[in-house]
C-alpha cells in the first residue's frame, strides 16, 4: 500500500522567530552595528551605509522572486513537456541542457551574459534562471514518475482524458516532489543571488562585495547574515 | 450485449489476440479464462479501448465502441483492476465519486450514490466515506474499488483479475459476495482471471484462451463434461468435477430421508464441494441436512453421496 503524506512542512514556531531575527537586523541599524562592533572589534565601517539594508533586502527578494517565478514556470513547463508522450524522445536532451545549466558557475553564466544584454539586473535574473531550471524540473519528472502506474491506468480506464488526469492524479500526487524541488531552488537561488552585485544587480551582494572588497569581515557578514535567515525561512516556509 | 468480431491486436511479433469472435450475453457473468499471456487482459482493455486493435470491431447494443469517443465511453462502462488503483490522495468517498463527478452530476446526486454504493458492498458510510486508501486493508480496498466501478450505474463491468491480489480468506469471501452482487445488478460483467477456482465458482460461462486464441466458451459444466480439445482438460486437471461441485448448493438437490446414526450436519445454502469434504473427514456417506432458521434446528432430511454425484451429472 503507498502511503501519502503531504509535502508541506511546517514549522511555524522556528519561521517566526527567524523573521523576527531578520526585521530586526534590518531596521534596528544601530542594535546590530553595536553586535558587529563588538564580534569585529578591528573593523574601520562595521556596516554598510550607503544603501539601507531593507532597501537591499528587498532588491534580493525581487531578484530572488522573479528569477524562481521564471524558473518554476520553465522548469514545469519542460518537466511536464519531457513526460508528454510527444516530449518523451526530448527528454535526454532536454535534462542534459538543465543539467549543462546548472554545472556552469553562476559568475561565468553572468559574465557570458553581460556583453550581451549590459550591465544591471537582466543578467543576474538570466544566469539565475538557466541555473535553477534543472532542480525544478528533475522533480517535475521525478514527481510524475512516482504517481503509481495502476492510479494512472485506473484513471484512463474510468474515461479521464489526458489533462483530467494531469491535474486531477499526476500533479497533486507530484506535488510533494516538487515541492522538495522548489524548496531546493529558492534555497540556492537566494545564495546564487548574491552574487548579482558583481555586475550591478544590487541586492544582499552588495555589502558583502564591498565588505570583501575592503578586508572587512564586518560589511560581509552585515549582508551574508540577513542572505542566511532568508535561506532557513524559505526552507522551513516550504 | 457485447459482439467481438474478428479481433486481432499484434505488439510487434507477438499476437496477442488472434482473430477472436465472440459475444457476451446481457446480464451474464462470463469469464475470460487462461494461462499468462493468452490475451484474455488486452481482449478485455480492447472493449473500452484501452487497447487500440489492429483489425476487428467490438460492438456494443449492436454500436461500434469506435463511434463515441474512448474517454465517453469508458464513463459508460464500469472498470476494475487488481491493484486497485484507488487515487491516494482523495478519500474513499472522492475515489467512488470519480466517474459521477466526471460525468458532472450535481453534488447531493453524488453523495446519496456514494452512501449507497458504500452499502452495496458492506461497508459503513460513516466509517468509510472520510477515510484515506492506506488506511484500509486490503479486502476493503477491492471492495471500494468495485463501488467505483459500479458508481455511474454502467451496464457493462469489466474486471482484471479484481480479487487476485488478495489472501485466500478474503478472496473466497468477496467471490461469494461478489456473485450475489452480480445476481442482485444484472449487470453484463466481464471477468479476466487465471484462477480456475474462482472462474468455475463464478462464471456463468467460460471464455477458455489459449495462444490469442478462444479455446471453447461455455458454461463450466459444459466445458468440463464435453471439452472440445485437450487443452481443456489438461487446463482445469483433475479437479475439475469437485470444483463444479462448488457451484451447487444442497437446497439445488432433492433431499432423502434423514440418515440415521451420528452423521454430520450441513444447510441448504453450504455447498456440495463442502458437502463432500464434510463426507470424507467423517469416512461417512451421508450428511443430515438442518434447517437453522429462527435460532433452533431441524433435521429436515439427508443427503448420500451418490445424491451428490448424480446432482452434478444432472447439471452437466
Amino acid at each position: 500500500m503507498t502511503t501519502y503524506t503531504p509535502g508541506i512542512r511546517t514549522h511555524w514556531k522556528s519561521i517566526t522567530v527567524l523573521l523576527a531575527v531578520l526585521l530586526v537586523w534590518t531596521f534596528y541599524t544601530p542594535g546590530v552595528r553595536g553586535l558587529l562592533g563588538l564580534i569585529f572589534p578591528g573593523s574601520e565601517r562595521v556596516v554598510y551605509e550607503r544603501t539601507p539594508l531593507w532597501n537591499l533586502l528587498l532588491e534580493h527578494l525581487a531578484l530572488v522572486a522573479a528569477a524562481g517565478t521564471v524558473a518554476i514556470l520553465i522548469g514545469c513547463a519542460a518537466g511536464l513537456m519531457v513526460m508528454s508522450p510527444w516530449g518523451r524522445p526530448f527528454r535526454p536532451i532536454v535534462m542534459r541542457l538543465a543539467n549543462l545549466g546548472q554545472s556552469l558557475p553562476t559568475v561565468a553564466l553572468m559574465a557570458i551574459a553581460v556583453p550581451a544584454v549590459g550591465y544591471g539586473s537582466e543578467p543576474v535574473l538570466i544566469a539565475l534562471v538557466i541555473y535553477s531550471i534543472l532542480p525544478v524540473m528533475v522533480n517535475v519528472v521525478a514527481g510524475i514518475e512516482s504517481v503509481p502506474e495502476a492510479v494512472v491506468e485506473a484513471g484512463r480506464g474510468m474515461g479521464m482524458t489526458r489533462s483530467e488526469r494531469l491535474l486531477k492524479l499526476e500533479l497533486p500526487l507530484a506535488l510533494p516532489v516538487i515541492m522538495v524541488g522548489v524548496r531546493t531552488m529558492l534555497v540556492i537561488l537566494i545564495s546564487a543571488a548574491t552574487l548579482g552585485a558583481i555586475v550591478g544587480a544590487g541586492g544582499l551582494g552588495v555589502p558583502i562585495m564591498s565588505g570583501i572588497g575592503a578586508f572587512d569581515n564586518s560589511v560581509v557578514a552585515y549582508g551574508a547574515i540577513p542572505a542566511i535567515l532568508l535561506a532557513l525561512i524559505v526552507d522551513r516556509a516550504l | 450485449m457485447i459482439e467481438i468480431k474478428h479481433l486481432t491486436k499484434t505488439y510487434g511479433a507477438l499476437v496477442a489476440v488472434d482473430d477472436v469472435t465472440l459475444t457476451i450475453p446481457e446480464g451474464e457473468l462470463t469469464i475470460v479464462l487462461g494461462p499468462s499471456g493468452c490475451g484474455k487482459t488486452t481482449l478485455l482493455r480492447a472493449i473500452n479501448r484501452m487497447v487500440e486493435v489492429d483489425s476487428g470491431e467490438i460492438l456494443i447494443d449492436s454500436r461500434p465502441t469506435t463511434a463515441t469517443e474512448p474517454e465517453e465511453l469508458r464513463r459508460r462502462i464500469g472498470y476494475a483492476i487488481q491493484s486497485v488503483g484507488l487515487f491516494p490522495h482523495m478519500t474513499v468517498g472522492r475515489n467512488i465519486a470519480t466517474v459521477p463527478r466526471l460525468l458532472g452530476w450535481d453534488k447531493a446526486h453524488v453523495e446519496a450514490r456514494v452512501a449507497e454504493l458504500l452499502e452495496l458492498v458492506g461497508l459503513e458510510h460513516s466509517v468509510y466515506a472520510h477515510k484515506r486508501p492506506h488506511e484500509l486493508s486490503g479486502g476493503e480496498a477491492q471492495r471500494v474499488g468495485v463501488a467505483r466501478a459500479l458508481a455511474a450505474d454502467p451496464p457493462i463491468l469489466l474486471m482484471d483479475e479484481p480479487f487476485g491480489a488478495l489472501d485466500p480468506l478474503s478472496r473466497e469471501r468477496l467471490q461469494v459476495e461478489f456473485a450475489a452482487l452480480h445476481q442482485r445488478l444484472g449487470k453484463t460483467v466481464v471477468f479476466v482471471t487465471h484462477d480456475i477456482e474462482e472462474a468455475v465458482l463464478l462464471g456463468d460461462r467460460i471464455v477458455l484462451m489459449r495462444e490469442g486464441k478462444i479455446v471453447q466458451v461455455g458454461p463450466p459444466e459444459r466445458l468440463w463434461q464435453s471439452p472440445e480439445h485437450r487443452f481443456v482438460r489438461d487446463f482445469f486437471g483433475n479437479e475439475f468435477g469437485l470444483r463444479i461441485l462448488s457451484r451447487h448448493r444442497v437446497a439445488d438437490l432433492t433431499l432423502g430421508p434423514p440418515p440415521d446414526g451420528d452423521v454430520p450436519s450441513v444447510d441448504q445454502e453450504t455447498n456440495l464441494r463442502d458437502v463432500l469434504a464434510l463426507m470424507v473427514t467423517n469416512t461417512s456417506d451421508s450428511v443430515a441436512v438442518v434447517d437453522r432458521q429462527r435460532g433452533e434446528s431441524r433435521v429436515t432430511g439427508g443427503i448420500t453421496f451418490r445424491a451428490v454425484i448424480s446432482q452434478v451429472r444432472k447439471t452437466a
